[in-house]
């Protein structure tokens, strides 16, 4: 699995006692896929804040555009504990036509604890749908 | 394993939300290792006097998200072991409803004790290669 180098500026920080931990002390794994979509939502909501008029061009031509996660390749490397803050590091890797390939990485400080390669598919009303060119466009800038 | 879907499983979606099949899974995997051997509390006996305080931790996962789940589906947890090796295993999962694959995933989970990656206690091991 190839990791390219993350945009630093759309690291999310956040504090994992938000999130109960397991018995044990450490997060348990599940959890882990709902931090890395709350970077995702970031990520989009950052190109969003940036790109709004983009995003509601997208919305009257596709109504009700959503991204679905279609597969994940996740490598659980070193366990977070309770009161650890992690930074949930999101990168577009490849955008095809209906599909993007994000990158994702959560650290604490220096650490990588997870990383994961995530496929997420556009859909409007429900079904697949190619990714409007514009937003394609947009997304295709941040691939490194 | 059989799982009912709740309303509590879903999302804004109304479909299962995508890491809560991971917590499916997980109960599949357990329930797994219930159902290794009828003489399972003597394994873990076993394990515990090998290897005390032992767990299995989950290293990697690739998954496919084929289909959506949505409320009231009664599901389909399958496991089956692909590789058992010294220190960890190999398992292959799906989540179905009836005949419809909804989701696959490979997952390798490692065997801890006291912290650190250990060798499977042969008693365990000899357990999960037997089935397959």
């Amino acid at each position: 699995m190839v990791f390219q180098r993350p945009n630093e500026i759309k690291a999310l920080d956040f504090c994992c006692d938000i999130v109960k931990p397991e018995f044990s002390g450490i997060v348990y794994h599940a959890n882990y896929l709902r931090f890395m979509e709350r970077g995702r939502t970031n990520h989009l909501r950052l190109m969003g804040a940036e790109q709004h008029a983009l995003f509601a061009e997208t919305e009257v031509e596709t109504p009700g555009f959503a991204f679905v996660v279609r597969s994940m390749q996740i490598d659980f490397l070193r366990p977070a504990r309770m009161d650890d803050v992690l930074d949930v590091v999101t990168w577009p890797v490849a955008v095809k036509g209906a599909s993007i390939t994000l990158a994702q990485e959560v650290r604490r400080g220096e650490d990588v604890l997870v990383k994961a390669q995530v496929r997420v598919a556009f859909i409007s009303e429900g079904k697949a749908q190619p990714i409007p060119k514009a937003l394609r466009v947009l997304l295709k800038a941040d691939v490194g | 394993m059989q799982v009912r879907v709740y309303f509590e499983d879903t999302d804004a979606g109304q479909i299962v939300y995508h890491a809560n099949f991971l917590r499916f899974m997980e109960r599949g995997r357990t329930n797994y290792l219930r159902l290794l051997g009828t003489n399972q509390q003597a394994l873990l006996n076993d394990g515990q006097t090998d290897a005390p305080g032992f767990a299995f931790v989950v290293r990697s996962m690739t998954i496919d998200f084929l289909r959506p789940a949505v409320l009231d589906d009664l599901l389909d947890v399958v496991t089956v072991p692909q590789e058992v090796r010294g220190a960890s295993i190999a398992l292959l999962q799906e989540c179905r409803r009836g005949d419809d694959l909804l989701v696959t995933a490979r997952v390798r989970v490692a065997f801890i004790s006291g912290g650190k990656a250990q060798r499977i206690p042969k008693s365990l091991r000899l357990a999960m290669e037997g089935p397959r």
